[in-house]
Order: structure tokens, then C-alpha cells, then sequence
């Protein structure tokens, strides 16, 4: 880990005091290991638990001190412990704990629910119990591609392109399968393009296994950078009225200015018409665009396209 | 968390040995001992100066206790009756031992590895329970994001229950927190609004400035409240009313209205993958804004007062007649 000149005494006592608990549990760790594990640097390590093993008690003879030394790139712990209480966990650990507890029973590949249940029950006397609620979206075939990513097995789907309004079947090689912002994506190989690319699973409108494999080549899971980049989006202005307030809630706006009476002027990074349409049907009269200039009838034209739909049944009745 | 400068200042070896000396001492003394029973036995880490070593005393006190040092001070009667003695209340440790099982702590360790959630808090959880920081086993992940520095504040209040306090949309909120909910991607805050007199949900990225915690324990949360189910308490979501409509839903948003609704929903099944389904459509506002939703690809079928009062919608919209 990196870090700006010497480090406090704050942050090493700070760090010592979940080291040292964490350590007195083992017998024998590896330094790398151990850096590792709480993303320091071996040398700060190797220096703070020198100065942990020169502390403990008055008259500070061997037997008084904390039994720890490092040797040929490992730490030793002596039977004659000190430090081995933990703290209480702090607000910060303790909500993300109970965040990782509530959403991981819902990722495809977890297999240890049962037990992640029994852990939250020993440990509701600090996490408190139906505080925190993560809702992690299972659409179909998620733990199909998910089973695929593992094995290698090439599959063949039918995927819907919401833009075009079409479906295309293609042969894909599942790598990495994630959620972001409540939409599961798969990372494949994809025949049809012969890139890697992403799908959104909940689009995928048939899946057949074809029994054949690729080799599987475990990556981290990383999720993309541009699914955080909406410097492509178009940006959208327009003013919503107080009951429409709920895009305001809903919706990424790059800004939000409250009105006198109550109504709000926003800028709404867009990344399709089709999208802008759904909000502008939704809103109705309670939003009006008002740049760029070809959005500006968007609501109008949409309405058309689905009236279409409706009246030559509704003026036969 | 802010410390006194001039700790940061000093030796920071020798300021973090004295602490753990300090530790050392009051968790493994069998009593309470007075701040000149310290000096006498750390004395030589401590400045020689009386007013000087009882200021980095009590600096090191505040520092520990901040760090969640349960350091206590307690008034001694008897032939020492004023004195004031310190110990480490032991009961005070809050992760003394959970008991937990290996395969309860694989399962702690495989969920901080599964879920991302933009922070180090879940891993240095896992530290601070004994476990291991690992690598997930299946090509999986999970982005929560939870890197708002107001979610553990609020989470503290929610277990607290303490009202809050913040500016949400320039106007000040005093609500009595019940919970937190992450839906696609965006946290919200639920809870109960007493000058408003509901139960509302706020998303939290919304919430301009800090927020101030009042007196724990100052509410009770309902003996109903449910959190899986709190975030459908917002007027605007979809409420269960009696009165229903039958809609025709397109082949491509199909999946997804049937995972939203449940296979229950269905009425009809068209070639294709078109469906028929059944939905409340007695809150006006939150049928709308479903049915909109899907644009062209979903059609109202009955009853034909839902059908007319949809035209209505399109046709002021549409700013033309039919």
C-alpha cells in the first residue's frame, strides 16, 4: 500500500491492534503472507511487530513481553501471548459486514448460505438483525452462465438487443459473470462479433449448452470502467414539476436546481432515446425537455408511437 | 476520528510502544490502579515533568478509548478515597469470541470476496473477526457499492435508535431510522418522518451535508417493521388493491415483467412469448408509471375504463386528438 511520508503512532496502534489478535491466533504466518492479508508493506509490518514484540508488562522481561519473533521470512507466536483482545468492530466494518451477509446469499456459486445464517446469529449482538437489506436480482439463466464461466462449456443463446427491438443467436464463451446497479452481465468471448463483450443477462431469451469447452482461465472479477463512464451520454435538460420529483430520486442528474414553486431544473445524462422516452411517458405533463433540441418533442413522438397501438381497437368499441 | 496534534507529532515508535505498554499493563493488572501506580511502573516512557507526563497520559487515554479501548476510570474510597483509578473493562471488548465455526468463518470470508463493495471495510471485517482475506472460487461477483460515509453513520443510528437529522432537497428531516435498503444499485434510508406522520424512504445520495445523530434510544422500532419489505411501503411504489387490469405484454420484456410479477400473474399465453397478466392498477400514479415503463411493448386489454383512461394519458400527451 502506498503512503505519504511516516506513518502515525495512530495508525500503527491502530493497525497493531488487529494485527496482533488476528496473529495470536497462529502459530507461524509467512511476513508476505501476512502483508498480504492486511495490505501493508512487508518492511512496515517487520517494523511494527518488532516494536509489538519489545511491549507488554513491567519488569519487561522475556517472559512479560508478547512472544513473537520473525525468522527466515516468517513469524513465530510463543505460547506466552499477549494483545489477543479484539476491539469492538467499528460502525464502518459492522454495516459492511452486514451488507456482504444480506447480498451474498443471492450470488449464484455461493454454497455456503447455511453457515453465513449461523455466523450473522452469533454475531447479531453487534450486527442487530433486519437493519440492512441488499436485494441482489436473480434473472433466468444467471446460474446457467454462471455454471458455464466455471466449466469453460461454450453456450448457445438467443439474445434481445433492446435498441433494435431484435433477437440474434450466438455462440459464446462465458468468462466473468457480475451484477452492477442491479443488472446481472456476463463477460464472454462472443462469436458473432468476435470480441469479448458484455451481456445483460435478464436478455437473453434462450440458452442450450452445446457440450463443448474452452479452457477456463480464472480471472479477477472486475467490473468494467465504463459502466461508471457516462461521459458518452448526451445531457438532457429539463424541468420537473414537485410530483414528479421522483425522477430527481430515481435518476443519476449531473445537477438539480430547486425552483421558487417548488418544481426542479435538471441535467439527466441520457444514454438512449428509447430510455428518455420511458421517463418523459411516466412523467407526463409534470415534465417538459427543454434541450437538446431533438429531445424536445420526445414525449410527443413516443406518445404517438404507442397510441398507434391503442386506438384502432379503441375507436372500434 | 480526530486525534490531538501533538500526538501525531511525537516519535510515533515510541508513542505507539508506550500505548501498547499501557494496554499491557491495566489489561493484565487484577485491579484498577491509580495514575501515579502508572508512572511508577512506566514512568521511564513517559516525559519526567509532572504536568507534561500527565497531559501525554491522558492523550494516550483518549486515543485508546477512541480506538475502542474499553479504558475505564473508576473513584477509590478508603485510605486512597478521591483518587481516581484506571482499568481495561475486559467485559468491555465486544469481539471477546463469537464462537464462530471454520465453516462459519469460510462463509463470512467467501461473501467478503463474492461482494464488491467499493471499500476495505468488508476485509478488514473479516481481520478483525481472525479470518482470512481470499480469493472467490467461482468467476463471480456482485457490486454493492456502499462507499457513502453516511451509510455507517445511519447504520449507527439504526441500531442506536437515535433520530437523525439532515438536509434532504434543501429542507431540514428529523427521522427516526429503521433501516437501510439497496435497490439497483442506489441505498435508501427508511424510516419514520414525525412531522409528516409516515413511515418514508429517502435515498441517501440525496442527503446533502452531514447528518446529526440525537439521544439513542429515543424510539422504539415497530414490532411489525419488516425491512424486506419496507422499501414498497413508499406511497409511490405499487400498492395491492382490489382493482386490477388486464395487460398484454411483448415478447421482449416479457422475463422481466414475469420476475417482477410472478408466474401467478399470468392469465393468457399468446405464441411467441407474449403474455396476458394480471396487475393492481387501483394506485393511478404507480400503474402509470409501470405501464409507461415499457413504452410501445405493453398494451392495457381491459377493463376498457383503464384502456380509455390510458388514451387520455397519450393523447394529452401525443397534443393531438385521435
Amino acid at each position: 500500500m502506498s503512503r505519504r511520508g511516516p506513518r502515525s503512532a495512530i495508525e500503527r496502534l491502530r493497525g497493531l491492534l488487529v494485527m496482533l489478535p488476528w496473529l495470536m491466533q497462529r502459530q507461524k504466518v509467512r511476513v508476505a503472507d501476512m502483508a498480504a492479508q492486511f495490505s501493508i508493506s512487508e518492511s512496515d509490518l517487520i517494523e511494527d511487530l518488532e516494536l509489538a514484540s519489545l511491549c507488554g508488562t513491567p519488569p519487561y522481561t522475556p517472559f512479560d513481553l508478547a512472544d513473537l519473533y520473525i525468522e527466515n521470512g516468517y513469524i513465530y507466536v510463543g505460547p506466552n501471548k499477549k494483545f489477543e483482545q479484539r476491539l469492538r468492530l467499528r460502525a464502518p466494518e459492522a454495516f459492511t459486514l452486514s451488507v456482504l451477509a444480506s447480498a451474498a446469499d443471492d450470488i449464484p456459486g455461493f454454497s455456503q448460505g447455511e453457515e453465513l445464517q449461523s455466523a450473522l446469529e452469533k454475531l447479531r449482538k453487534v450486527l442487530g438483525k433486519n437493519i440492512v437489506d441488499v436485494e441482489v436480482e436473480s434473472p433466468p439463466y444467471l446460474d446457467a452462465v454462471t455454471q458455464a464461466a466455471t466449466s469453460g462449456e461454450l453456450l448457445e443463446i438467443v439474445y434481445w438487443t433492446p435498441s433494435r427491438n431484435e433477437e440474434t443467436q450466438r455462440t459464446v464463451a462465458a468468462h466473468s459473470v457480475f451484477s452492477y446497479k442491479g443488472n446481472w452481465y456476463m463477460n464472454a468471448d462472443d462469436s458473432s462479433s468476435g470480441e469479448r463483450r458484455h451481456f445483460r443477462i435478464d436478455r437473453i431469451r434462450s440458452l442450450t449448452p452445446t457440450g463443448k469447452f474452452v479452457d477456463v482461465v480464472r480471472e479477477p472479477v472486475e467490473i468494467p470502467r465504463w459502466f461508471a463512464d457516462d461521459s458518452a451520454n448526451t445531457i438532457v435538460k429539463a424541468r420537473v414539476s414537485a410530483e414528479a420529483a421522483w425522477i430527481i430520486e430515481t435518476y443519476p442528474s449531473r445537477s438539480v436546481v430547486e425552483n421558487s414553486d417548488g418544481s426542479f431544473d435538471i441535467e439527466l445524462p441520457v444514454s438512449s432515446e428509447h430510455w428518455l422516452s420511458r421517463i418523459l411517458l411516466r412523467a407526463g405533463s409534470a415534465i417538459t425537455v427543454t434541450a437538446p433540441d431533438d429531445f424536445v418533442d420526445l414525449q410527443q413522438r413516443a406518445a404517438r408511437q404507442m397510441l398507434a397501438r391503442y386506438v384502432p381497437t379503441n375507436s372500434s368499441m | 476520528m480526530v486525534y490531538p496534534a501533538s500526538v501525531a507529532a511525537a516519535d510515533p515508535k515510541k508513542a505507539t510502544e508506550r500505548m501498547l505498554n499501557l494496554l499491557a499493563l491495566l489489561t493484565h493488572s487484577l485491579r484498577p490502579l491509580t495514575f501515579e501506580e502508572i508512572m511508577h511502573r512506566l514512568g521511564d516512557q513517559y516525559p519526567s515533568a509532572h504536568e507534561a507526563r500527565r497531559t501525554a497520559f491522558e492523550r494516550d487515554k483518549k486515543v485508546l478509548r477512541e480506538l475502542g479501548v474499553p479504558f475505564t476510570t473508576k473513584t477509590l474510597g478508603g485510605t486512597d478515597a478521591g483518587k481516581t483509578a484506571y482499568s481495561i473493562d475486559k467485559s468491555g471488548y465486544g469481539l471477546v469470541d463469537f464462537g464462530l465455526t471454520p465453516a462459519e468463518m469460510s462463509a463470512l470470508q467467501e461473501a467478503a470476496a463474492l461482494v464488491q463493495t467499493g471499500t476495505s471495510w468488508g476485509k478488514q471485517a473479516v481481520l478483525w473477526l481472525g479470518g482470512d482475506v481470499v480469493s472467490a472460487d467461482v468467476p463471480t461477483s456482485a457490486q454493492v457499492t456502499a462507499t457513502s460515509d453516511l451509510l455507517p453513520k445511519l447504520w449507527h443510528a439504526v441500531t442506536e435508535l437515535a433520530p437523525v437529522t439532515f438536509t434532504y432537497h434543501n429542507k431540514e428531516r428529523t427521522v427516526e431510522p429503521y433501516g437501510l435498503i439497496s435497490r439497483n444499485g442506489f441505498w435508501y434510508l427508511t424510516g419514520r418522518d414525525n412531522v409528516r406522520e409516515s413511515q418514508l424512504v429517502f435515498r441517501i445520495d440525496r442527503i446533502s451535508g452531514e447528518i446529526t445523530q440525537g439521544v439513542a434510544g429515543s424510539f422504539e422500532r415497530p414490532a411489525d417493521f419488516d425491512i424486506t419489505v419496507a422499501f414498497a411501503r413508499d406511497a409511490k411504489e405499487f400498492s395491492s388493491t382490489q382493482e386490477r387490469a388486464v395487460v398484454r405484454i411483448d415478447s421482449g420484456v416479457a422475463p422481466a415483467v414475469l420476475r417482477e410479477l410472478g408466474e401467478d400473474a399470468i392469465v393468457e399465453t399468446h405464441d411467441g412469448g407474449v403474455v396476458d397478466v394480471s396487475v393492481p392498477c387501483g394506485n393511478t400514479v404507480a400503474f402509470r408509471t409501470w405501464l409507461f415503463a415499457m413504452v410501445d411493448r405493453a398494451e392495457v386489454i381491459s377493463p376498457q375504463s383503464v384502456r380509455n383512461q390510458v388514451v387520455s394519458w397519450l393523447q394529452e400527451m401525443a397534443g393531438a386528438p385521435s
